[in-house]
């Protein structure tokens, strides 16, 4: 089916500066603050990958003769969340989604696509606040978790900067979040079954359900470190009768998820390149959907694997780790899936 | 001929879209509140493991009061049904009664606010005084900073809602809506905080 | 399409120390060393990062209406999942023998394996730049792609290449089986 382009009807275009230049302006077009996002993810992604080189460099001998120690952690840190909260959290839900899952529901745009150009402007200045955190005395140096003892001990106008710019861009995620929820549930083509979206559209809806009910945590406990850091009150400083496992649970509960919020959306691309270059049809379209959930739900209960070295009891450890085994096997599933995907294709020919 | 058909095609598509807009703000709002509770529930779950695992210092003062928090508990619930009325009147057009309403509602939030501060200059411990101190005005204020905005939120409404020139109208109900889900939120917000707070 | 295969090999292998991390008693072993930033890279540069190319690779026709350069991008593969491998692999075995995670300096008897995965490391930085001279030639003077190059049924390949700003002319389409590709091609 070819659509031919009909040169009388594109007069809203006239409305958005062209070429170039849009991509540097407030669109409001779903396309535009994609590639928006994947540029400015990109952009991040080497500063991050210097940082990464300057790290490999430092360890490619034992003595630290490269840069200091307190230089290495704070390269450490701004390493690490650089990568996980301005390349890939951005690129894998912003860029690509904001770009396919429009059209894969069949709208014109997202469900609220201001709030969706809140949600990318939100990046950049919160990106270069992190990086600039790097250049105030005292810079972060906790590394991407900011565990309290470290955290709230070590000089500290750096690690409140740091706090701020994970503050905003969480905020950012959260927005993209509803704006998916919002798109992918309500603005479907009428028509357009739940059951028909492309697979991409449901890990994307995986994602944004963990994005909404994971991140908000993640900001309250950013809320309560920063209170220690600047009130000198003691949520998570032992000294003054706080804990710090508190700290390890509230963050894991976010940071666990995090980790499927990186790579549900990778699993909903690979799905939708592998069916395309391997010319055949999906393998097991609901059970995946199935399993996709089933990581949703199971990604937000199991984030204490991270801490078993802080001293969590025995049993819990026990049910925890069976919890954790019937979760590795949803994903593995996912797997051997995709792996049927590709050695399928020897039994057909095109 | 039929460029402009398919241009028309594409208005009245838009249009449908920006009918069908309604539905969408109160489900966004829904989400946002969802996260928003959730950052609630961090905190309360903080505090409860607190409570159950840190045991405070000797001689620390963790009874609470209870007469302001029960005024300010009913204050809420109050201006929750107020806000309503606010609802109704403006589902009949008397633009001037919901104005009323949402005046009143407002002034229960402002009363609330007050009445909190007086708690807070009244209570024996300060912020860092200990756990249980740091985590009560952490709670408090957390829900403090929502009462202002729901309250600046109701001013700005119930502006909106003057009967020459305002935006609310019965068919413009969607602002008056959202703030009500807000308010009734923290409400909720409210109750499951004195229970936990001040009563367990 | 290479780089989704490589994400398979990866991530199979990042969910079996994934699932071995899980295991208590090991864990308790291996807490805080390389192992566990192995473990992590394994999933997400070799899970997501891959995929984020992958992607860039397979939509960039619909994003720009030109293809990239193949041979380009085959060597950025090469050369991403060489240094990729040799990086994080060794840092397995580090884990393993007890180097501890974050710190700047280490026991001498780890140099030799360190190197190696600095040598890696750097040829991961050097393979980004064949992508980005692709990406610059191809926005520049690439070949033209056409509306769908890759004959594809999901919705997005049905409209024009960059799309239009409103993104269909006209309704848009309705894609009831966006992976019927067997009976599509028979």
């Amino acid at each position: 089916m070819t659509i031919s382009i009909d040169p009388q009807n594109t007069n809203n275009e006239s409305l958005q500066p062209k070429g170039w230049l849009r991509y540097f302006s407030f669109s409001l077009d779903h396309k535009v603050i994609g590639i928006q996002y994947l540029v400015c993810g990109f952009l991040f992604y080497l500063i991050g990958g210097t940082l990464a080189s300057a790290i490999r460099i430092e360890l490619a001998s034992p003595m630290s003769d490269f840069m200091p120690r307190d230089v290495y952690n704070q390269v450490l840190t701004l390493h690490g969340t650089i990568m996980i909260f301005l390349w890939i959290v951005p690129v894998v839900n912003g860029a690509f989604g904001n770009y396919l899952i429009p059209f894969y529901v069949g709208a014109r745009d997202m469900a609220f696509p201001r709030l969706n150009a809140v949600a990318f402007w939100l990046i950049p200045p919160s990106g270069l606040m992190l990086v600039a955190s790097y250049f105030v005395e005292g810079a972060a140096q906790a590394g991407w978790t900011a565990y309290p003892p470290l955290s709230i001990t070590t000089p500290q106008s750096g690690q409140i900067i740091w706090i701020l710019s994970v503050l905003l861009l969480g905020g950012s995620s959260i927005f993209g979040g509803i704006n998916f929820i919002a798109t992918i549930i309500k603005l479907r083509r009428p028509g357009l079954k739940l059951m028909q979206l492309p697979m991409y559209c449901w890990a994307m809806l995986g994602t944004s359900l963990l994005v909404v009910l994971s991140t908000p945590v993640l900001a309250g406990t950013l809320i309560l470190l920063s209170f220690d850091i600047i009130a000198n009150t003691g949520f998570f400083n032992p000294v003054l009768g706080g804990n710090v496992v508190v700290y390890q649970h509230l963050f894991w509960f976010y940071s666990h998820p995090a980790v499927y919020i990186m790579v549900l959306p990778a699993f909903g691309l690979v799905s939708e390149i592998l069916p395309v270059h391997a010319r055949k049809p999906l393998f097991g379209y609901t059970t995946m959907v199935f399993s996709i959930m089933g990581i949703v739900v199971l990604g937000l209960v199991v984030w204490a694997h991270h801490m078993f070295t802080s001293g969590t009891p025995p049993l819990d450890e026990i049910i925890l780790y069976y919890r954790h085994s019937i979760y590795c096997c949803s994903n593995r599933y996912k797997i051997f899936q995709l792996g049927c995907n590709i050695m399928g294709r020897k039994n057909f020919h095109q | 001929m039929t460029t402009l058909d398919s241009s028309k095609e594409i208005q009245k598509n838009n249009s449908e879209v920006n009918e069908t807009h309604e539905d969408f703000r109160m489900f966004g709002l829904i989400t946002f509140l969802i996260a928003d509770g959730m950052t609630f529930a961090g905190f309360f779950a903080a505090y409860l493991t607190y409570k159950a695992v840190n045991p405070l210092p000797d001689g620390a003062i963790y009874e609470l009061e209870l007469p302001i928090p029960t005024i300010n508990t009913i204050l809420l619930l109050v201006s929750s049904a107020t806000f309503h009325k606010a609802g109704k009147a403006l589902l009949k057009d008397k633009n001037s009664d919901s104005q009323k309403w949402l005046f009143i509602t407002a002034l229960l939030g402002i009363i609330f606010l007050i009445c909190q501060l007086f708690e807070y200059f009244h209570l024996p411990f300060g912020l860092t005084d200990n756990l249980f101190a740091s985590t009560f005005y952490a709670l408090t204020g957390f829900h403090g900073l929502h009462v202002t905005l729901g309250t600046l939120m109701i001013l700005i409404i119930a502006w909106q809602s003057r009967i020459n020139g305002g935006r609310l109208t019965s068919q413009n109900m969607f602002p008056l809506e959202a703030v009500e889900l807000y308010w009734h939120f923290v409400d909720g917000i409210w109750v499951i905080l004195f229970i936990i707070l001040y009563l367990l | 399409m290479l780089f989704s295969c490589g994400f398979i090999i990866n991530f199979v292998f990042g969910g079996i120390t994934g699932v071995a991390l899980a295991q208590v008693p090991f864990d308790i072993h291996v807490h805080d060393t390389y192992f566990v930033v192995a473990h992590f890279h394994y999933i997400v540069y070799g899970g997501t990062v891959f995929i984020i190319f992958s992607s860039i690779y397979h939509w960039f026709p619909k994003v720009t209406g030109k293809m990239l350069n193949e041979k380009l991008g085959i060597l950025h593969f090469i050369i991403t999942f060489i240094g990729f491998n040799l990086c994080f692999a060794p840092q397995h075995w580090l884990g393993l023998n007890g180097m501890p995670r974050r710190v700047a300096e280490y026991d001498p008897q780890f140099q030799f394996v360190n190197q190696i995965s600095s040598i890696g490391a750097l040829l991961m930085a050097i393979s980004t730049i064949p992508f980005l001279i692709n990406v610059f030639l191809s926005v520049r003077n690439g070949k033209n792609a056409g509306d769908n190059p890759w004959n594809a049924l999901t919705p997005e390949w049905l409209t024009s290449s960059p799309p239009p700003v409103e993104n269909w002319e006209g309704e848009a389409p309705l894609v009831e089986e966006p992976y019927g590709y067997g009976k599509e091609i028979s």
